[in-house]
């Protein structure tokens, strides 16, 4: 006798696949035996729940997404290396609390995982996000449906020896701030160090004694480190940057300067950022995705890529009408021999046209 | 009096050295009163743009290598935008800060200048410049032909050149520029022994340079 799966059955089926990536209306047809129309009924019933939304629409098709899919962007990693990192990441947060008796921050549990990850030479991604280096997921311990979901992964046993490694290590404090200046030193990442410097320094702002004068060049000292530690990765994206870093070094220049255009400044930063890592968490995933996902792959980056670059311009083109409100022959450029001898330098090659 | 300026002549302005040239580019600005400052499409749209781009390209090529040894100079993608003159200016940056006592100093000097040249240019033509004229696409490839046999391989002034002339067609103008090489009355004569240039562009431009100028 054929048993008829109940809705609520269906609806859970649909959840568990989707558990394993964004997935097309298609698929999630075929996955669950049923005609494209009762599918659709389930998935458009899921996002009136709120459990699922479309990720992407085309003419053709849907592809929809958990929206508790802790995987960043929900991009289509694979079932194994979505499994794997979720079960790193859970080891590691039950581990912490079950030994030092307090919950990890999200963060820490990301550098931590990191680290796993790579002395043990797992091959899982790494991102370079925006706050550094993490796993391709986040971890919600308190999500009970993705919980039951983490399965065991083969190499379990050396996981978890790996895990205990990591975990001897003292310098894992479990503090966000401090695991991140942690990862920053020990993995080489100057650019990231460059940029914590630079938002606690606008962080302190509120707290700052002196004057303007004294802050705004504390901002500028920190913009040229973050100028100076640009990785050449990041290369596509050093126009971007510079055209930040150039507007935001005329409106601090300015003798003039107001507070609120720090306000811009940073928001400009945050929307920076976020674009510049984007960029390379999409760029660190690629090796990773099966050629049957590439597609939905590159559909999924561009889509953000395209959402970032709209956030981005409109701060950008906000401080870009601030420099330009500064005359800059009211600044005047620096003095000194050095001084002379570059601009010298500059007028020699444009003799030389 | 309507003046066509060469691009050197923004660029002097900008700059803060306290040499002849730059004395004399801020005395000619200062003293503009009711003259007309024209500056050509190609400047301004494209040679203009693209050498304040080599800067910046250049700017990245000196920070990565002062901030790690090992880069090799014009190893980004973006470099290949760089002229040989280009090269050379960025070899040199990197040798004075070699030398350089106070390191610091020189990179945040350098940077700042960078920085403040880009938006002095900008301003410049925002504040300075009344007229764009001849647009790139409308430069007379005759004329310009013309001009390049005697300016080869500098097919920027030819362009720049060949804007004055058939401007100064349209209505009366001077040009203004620092180069006393190239920019001569000899060259502008050259277009006249082409007859169907002599034809369509029977007056030429005087030329006046900057090193003469007396406000």
């Amino acid at each position: 006798m054929v048993t008829r799966k109940t809705p609520q059955q269906i609806k859970r089926e649909i959840l568990d696949f989707l558990f394993e990536g964004p997935k097309g209306n298609n698929e999630i047809a075929i996955k669950i035996g049923s005609n494209w129309p009762t599918t659709n009924s389930y998935l458009e019933k899921l996002k009136e729940e709120g459990a699922v939304n479309e990720i992407l629409i085309t003419d053709k098709m849907k592809v929809y997404r958990r929206t508790d899919d802790p995987v960043y962007y929900s991009i289509p990693f694979n079932k194994e290396i979505r499994m794997k990192t979720l079960y790193i990441l859970k080891e590691i947060e039950q581990k912490w609390k079950k030994e030092r008796g307090i919950e990890l921050s999200k963060t820490a549990l990301q550098k931590i995982a990191v680290d796993v990850i790579k002395s043990c030479n797992l091959n899982l991604p790494i991102l370079n996000f925006h706050y550094g280096m993490t796993t391709c997921a986040s971890f919600d311990s308190s999500n009970q449906s993705i919980l039951n979901l983490i399965g065991e992964p083969k190499d379990k046993t050396e996981i978890i020896d790996c895990i205990n490694k990591v975990l001897e290590d003292k310098e894992h404090t479990g503090i966000a701030y401090q695991e991140r200046e942690y990862q920053y030193k020990k993995y080489n990442l100057p650019f990231y160090s460059s940029k914590e410097k630079l938002t606690k320094l606008f962080l302190s702002k509120n707290k700052n004694k002196s004057g303007n004068k004294e802050f705004n060049l504390g901002i500028q000292k920190a913009l040229l480190d973050l100028s100076l530690n640009f990785p050449l990765k990041l290369e596509k994206l050093y126009s971007d940057f510079e055209e930040f870093v150039s507007n935001a070094q005329i409106v601090l220049l300015n003798p003039n300067n107001e507070i609120q255009n720090l306000e811009i400044i940073k928001g400009t930063l945050v929307q920076l950022w976020d674009k510049l890592t984007t960029f390379t968490s999409f760029n660190d995933s690629e090796q990773f995705i099966d050629k049957e996902n590439k597609q939905l792959f590159e559909q999924i980056r561009e889509l953000n890529l395209n959402f970032k670059e709209m956030n981005y311009k409109g701060y950008i083109e906000e401080l870009e009408s601030v420099a330009q409100e500064t005359n800059p022959f009211e600044i005047k450029m620096p003095q000194g021999s050095s001084s002379e001898e570059i601009q010298k330098l500059i007028l020699e090659g444009l003799e030389n046209e | 009096m309507r003046y066509f300026l060469d691009m050197n002549l923004p660029i002097y302005f900008c700059l803060q050295i306290g040499n002849n040239l730059e004395e004399k580019a801020k005395n000619f600005v200062e003293n503009k009163k009711d003259h007309i400052f024209l500056l050509c499409d190609y400047i301004a749209s494209i040679n203009l743009p693209k050498w304040l781009k080599r800067q910046k390209v250049i700017l990245f090529e000196f920070n990565q290598k002062i901030q790690n040894k090992d880069y090799v100079l014009f190893s980004s993608e973006q470099s290949e935008v760089l002229f040989s003159q280009d090269k050379i200016l960025t070899n040199r940056l990197v040798l004075n800060y070699n030398d350089a006592e106070n390191k610091k100093k020189f990179v945040e000097n350098t940077n700042q200048i960078f920085n403040l040249l880009q938006a002095r240019v900008s301003y410049f033509i925002k504040k300075y410049i009344d007229n764009i004229v001849v647009p790139d696409s409308e430069i007379n490839f005759e004329l310009k032909s013309c001009l390049f046999t005697w300016l080869t391989p500098n097919d920027s002034d030819a362009r720049t050149i060949a804007s004055a002339v058939q401007e100064h067609n349209n209505e009366r103008l001077t040009i203004i520029t620092s180069d006393k090489q190239h920019w001569t009355k000899e060259l502008l004569e050259e277009v006249h022994n082409d007859s169907r240039l002599l034809k369509k562009y029977p007056l030429l431009p005087k030329i006046e340079y900057l090193q003469d100028y007396r406000p």
